[in-house]
């Protein structure tokens, strides 16, 4: 196929004489191109990303050539964490764009429009630029701004007499999007706090419970591209956890043979890519799983082998069925017995959906046995009550086909995870915060955080200090005013600060609003379970390494931000440190380098110390870099 | 649609009146007709350009061909027929006879090319069913031959005009509106083989259009002119008020025409 296109004489003329500009122009050094002309590159090769030469677009006609500095980071505008490319226009020194970073394992370079609309958030003329402290009465709407240093060591005073007479409980920690691994559990626990709160319980703590209960993990890891049949419930090619790595992988999935079932009332994007669309009536799923269910069982389709050594049937004959000799044909038998009345008939007439096509879809899951990838995540899981059933019962098809940790099956979670080694774990916390888990509710899977506001006004308890992160309940939660009256009083809550990129409604009532960096404005570590692999990715200030690799390294993350965005690691050591400035309550120790004795930590160390102790990643970086930059060095640039 | 009509159509009818022997325009027609093609281009094209989406771009339409788009095509073809309009204007001031009737016949195939190339243009647009029609490039010619004997027919009243010249702007008049009726009609009735074309018949017969199409188009723009052209055309008062009544039909003909069929939504 020719690409060239033809250039007329009439338009030759017409440029000649500047009727029309000149799009043909020589250049004195024209950029070379990367491929052969009709070929195409996705992406500028590594090893030019510290001087990367483009035209400048918004010069056309004019052919001018723009530099820039392209450092790695990832997305934080949802739990993902995407790769993402900054690309730093090297005369201005500001971000110019986001692209997809093609070594992101998950990722693989393709984003969903959150990513490279970072650019639009950290360029929002209403953004937050600097430490706010209240000015009047909370939720007045009058702010002043302060130093980082006063705010500092206003927050670090209360927290510490709070330590001194022992009111632990009174420093709390709520957090919406966490976006880390592990880093803020290491700091509650040095300062012998049990403040973590979350927002799971009106999130996904339904779906983890019926995962729980199976094996412990709380959490699926489908491998969606080398599955044979998968099965969603709800829409996670356009929402839920990790959708857009899961997205590639179902599409790839589909594209070799693989066949979609989205159990889904709406016909969303995920439903309309489907094959077979089972629009249920909202929290009727489990009736539609179970009609499966009994079909593989009656039918034969299960998987024998996998649950004679993985399901507990011996005990569940003993417990259940005494009399029965305990035999697998018995258990099968009784099992039979135990899902008789969910035929796909009654199933149908629950749900709505077509008893022949539950019947086909039971089928194809049969066949495709091992290679049968699952996923629930929030949806019917928390919006119905009894949601924890609708993971649990879709599980079991899992246990049924034996598709549990299999190539093209459904893993747990942590089989393809990375967990961090800390330099430095402080012990458990003596404390046991009964606002985050009361003991009228042993069950609880997660904090029951909605319920805060109100244990609040019954005087369970209060908050000294209560720091919210990209959290907002007054907005996200049910019952928002409910958290208004909470947080306007400065009986329940002595001191509210919202650590957040953006306003919103529940920073409106704090008494500090600080500042903390998007995407491209924080360090973070990321480790998910977005398909069978496991990986590591690194989240980092991209301004910050360029004036390190223009030779201008910075102390502080602020220094290198917009106005004075700071982020939340090398908030929380500054804060230990003040918090402790002698060292008396034992907390200081826990913020000491492991490379400079004595020295408080920088964030640089933190996260070296980590990337040294993963197992196969400092083999990896000299291999991806044999000219022998340093371990984490290579992690910064790429 | 309605300039370049007139812009055509000044010029055709003359020449047909010319090679068909049926009247003598006059040199003052002639030079008339010259004028009112010129004008009535310009018109055009500045209409042309207004309607890009970017209009400071449109030399590049022009001047950076593509040569498969009828737009190019178009523009090409008002540019030359502008041109030779004006060589024959030329021609005309500097008595020069050579090759007269060859330039005549030359501008005329333009003149053609100009009234018809929309219809190529818009059957260029593959999603709009109804402008598939074959019959819309007959439809645009004989619109054009309306147009310019219409224009002629509101200039007679300002000036003492020939009985044959009128007699023969009433006769091209009563045949277009004939041959416009019953391509209008055609169109109607014939059965269109997409379901978006049908939808496009029956929006403009029976929905939104109805009342423009009925009122405006059929009864005012066509059959009054009709009637009142072949009751009483050779009263000057008579053939200017039905010249204008014909360009008014003209353009609401155009109007749904070209607006219709991009009602129906392509997904």
């Amino acid at each position: 196929m020719n690409h060239k296109r033809h250039h007329t004489l009439i338009e030759q003329i017409a440029e000649k004489i500047g009727l029309i500009p000149n799009l043909h122009q020589e250049t004195e050094t024209p950029l070379d191109r990367l491929t052969e002309p009709g070929h195409l590159t996705n992406f500028p090769p590594p090893e030019k990303w510290d001087d990367w030469v483009e035209y400048e677009a918004k010069d056309w006609p004019r052919l001018s050539k723009k530099h820039y500095t392209i450092v790695p980071t990832t997305c934080f505008n949802c739990e993902a964490a995407c790769g993402l490319t900054a690309f730093i226009d090297k005369e201005t020194g500001q971000v110019r764009k986001f692209e997809g970073n093609p070594y992101h394992p998950a990722s693989r370079g393709r984003n969903c429009a959150k990513g490279p609309a970072t650019i639009n958030q950290i360029t929002d003329p209403d953004r937050i630029l600097y430490p706010m402290k209240r000015k009047g009465e909370r939720g007045e709407g009058q702010w002043e701004r302060v130093s980082w240093d006063e705010a500092l060591d206003d927050i670090a005073a209360r927290i510490r007499k709070a330590l001194l007479e022992k009111r632990n409980n009174e420093v709390v920690y709520h957090v919406g999007r966490p976006g880390h691994e592990g880093y803020m559990d290491r700091v509650l626990q040095s300062w012998n706090v049990d403040g973590h709160n979350s927002h799971t319980n009106i999130c996904s703590s339904g779906a983890r419970f019926g995962y729980s209960i199976w094996y412990g993990y709380d959490r699926p890891s489908p491998d969606h591209a080398n599955a044979d049949f998968i099965f969603l419930i709800s829409a996670h090619l356009e929402s839920g956890h990790y959708f857009n790595p899961h997205a590639q992988r179902i599409i790839e999935a589909k594209m070799k043979g693989a066949k979609l079932a989205v159990l889904d009332p709406r016909l969303s994007n995920t439903a309309s890519m489907s094959d077979y669309w089972m629009p249920s009536y909202p929290g009727t799923e489990a009736a539609v799983l179970l009609a499966i269910a009994k079909i593989l069982l009656d039918e034969g389709l299960y998987n024998r082998a996998y649950m004679e050594k993985w399901v507990n049937w011996q005990d569940y004959l003993k417990k259940m069925h005494p009399g029965v000799d305990v035999t697998f044909e018995n258990y099968i038998l009784k099992m039979q017995e135990e899902y008789q009345e969910f035929t796909p008939e009654f199933a149908e007439k629950e749900s709505g959906v077509k008893a022949t096509m539950i019947v086909d879809v039971a089928r194809q899951i049969g066949k495709a046995g091992e290679r049968f990838s699952t996923h629930n995540w929030r949806s019917a899981s928390s919006g119905n009550l009894g949601g924890w059933a609708v993971s649990r019962c879709l599980h079991f098809l899992n246990v049924l086909t034996g598709s549990v940790g299999t190539v093209g099956g459904t893993s747990p979670s942590a089989w393809n995870k990375i967990k961090p080694k800390f330099f430095d774990t402080p012990p458990a916390q003596t404390f046991w915060n009964e606002l985050h888990f009361p003991k009228e509710y042993p069950l609880a899977f997660f904090e029951p955080s909605f319920l805060l506001p109100h244990f609040l006004k019954e005087g369970r308890g209060r908050m000294e200090v209560y720091f919210t992160r990209v959290f907002n309940p007054v907005w996200t939660y049910p019952d928002g005013f409910t958290w208004i009256e909470a947080l306007s009083s400065e009986q329940m809550i002595g001191m509210h600060i919202a650590l957040t990129p953006t306003w919103n409604e529940t920073a409106f009532w704090a008494d500090y609003v600080l500042p903390m960096g998007l995407a491209s404005e924080r360090h973070d570590l990321n480790s998910y379970e977005t398909h069978s692999g496991v990986w590591i990715a690194f989240r980092q200030p991209v301004l910050r390494e360029a004036a390190r690799r223009n030779g201008k390294p910075v102390t502080f993350t602020y220094e290198a931000n917009p106005g004075e965005v700071w982020e939340e690691d090398e908030f929380w050591i500054e804060l230990s440190w003040r918090i402790d400035p002698d060292g008396s309550l034992g907390i200081r120790k826990h913020f000491l380098s492991p490379y400079r004795p004595g020295e408080k930590i920088n964030v640089d160390e933190y996260y070296q110390y980590i990337f040294e102790n993963i197992a196969g990643l400092p083999e990896a970086a000299r291999n991806a870099r044999p000219d022998g930059t340093r371990l984490h060095e290579a992690v910064w640039r790429f | 649609m309605l300039t370049k009509a007139i812009s055509a159509g000044a010029f055709l009818v003359p020449f047909l009146s010319l090679v068909s022997g049926a009247a003598q325009p006059g040199l003052n027609n002639v030079w008339w007709g010259l004028g009112l093609a010129l004008v009535f281009l310009g018109a055009t094209g500045a209409l042309l350009v207004k309607d890009l989406d970017r209009p400071d771009r449109f030399l590049n339409v022009l001047l950076r061909p593509q040569w498969g788009s009828w737009l190019v095509r178009g523009g090409y073809a008002i540019s030359v027929y502008g041109a030779l309009v004006a060589l024959n204007g030329l021609f005309l001031l500097l008595n020069i006879r050579v090759l007269e009737m060859a330039l005549i016949w030359v501008t005329a195939i333009a003149a053609v090319i100009v009234a018809i190339y929309t219809a190529f243009l818009f059957a260029q647009a593959k999603g709009r069913d109804f402008w598939q029609s074959p019959a819309l490039s007959l439809h645009m010619l004989v619109h054009s031959v309306m147009a310019g004997a219409a224009a002629f027919g509101i200039l007679s009243f300002f000036q003492d005009a020939q009985a044959d010249w009128t007699r023969f702007l009433i006769t091209v008049l009563i045949a277009g509106l004939s041959v416009n009726l019953f391509t209008i009609i055609l169109e109607i009735v014939t059965p269109h083989p997409t379901v978006d074309a049908k939808a496009v018949v029956k929006m403009i017969v029976k929905g939104r259009y109805r009342r423009l199409f009925w009122f405006g188009v059929m009864a005012f723009g066509n059959i009054l002119p009709l009637v009142l052209l072949s009751a009483a055309g050779s009263e000057p008062m008579v053939l200017a008020a039905s010249g204008l009544v014909v360009l008014i039909g003209i353009y609401l003909t155009e109007h749904i025409w070209v607006e219709a069929p991009q009602r129906i939504p392509l997904v």
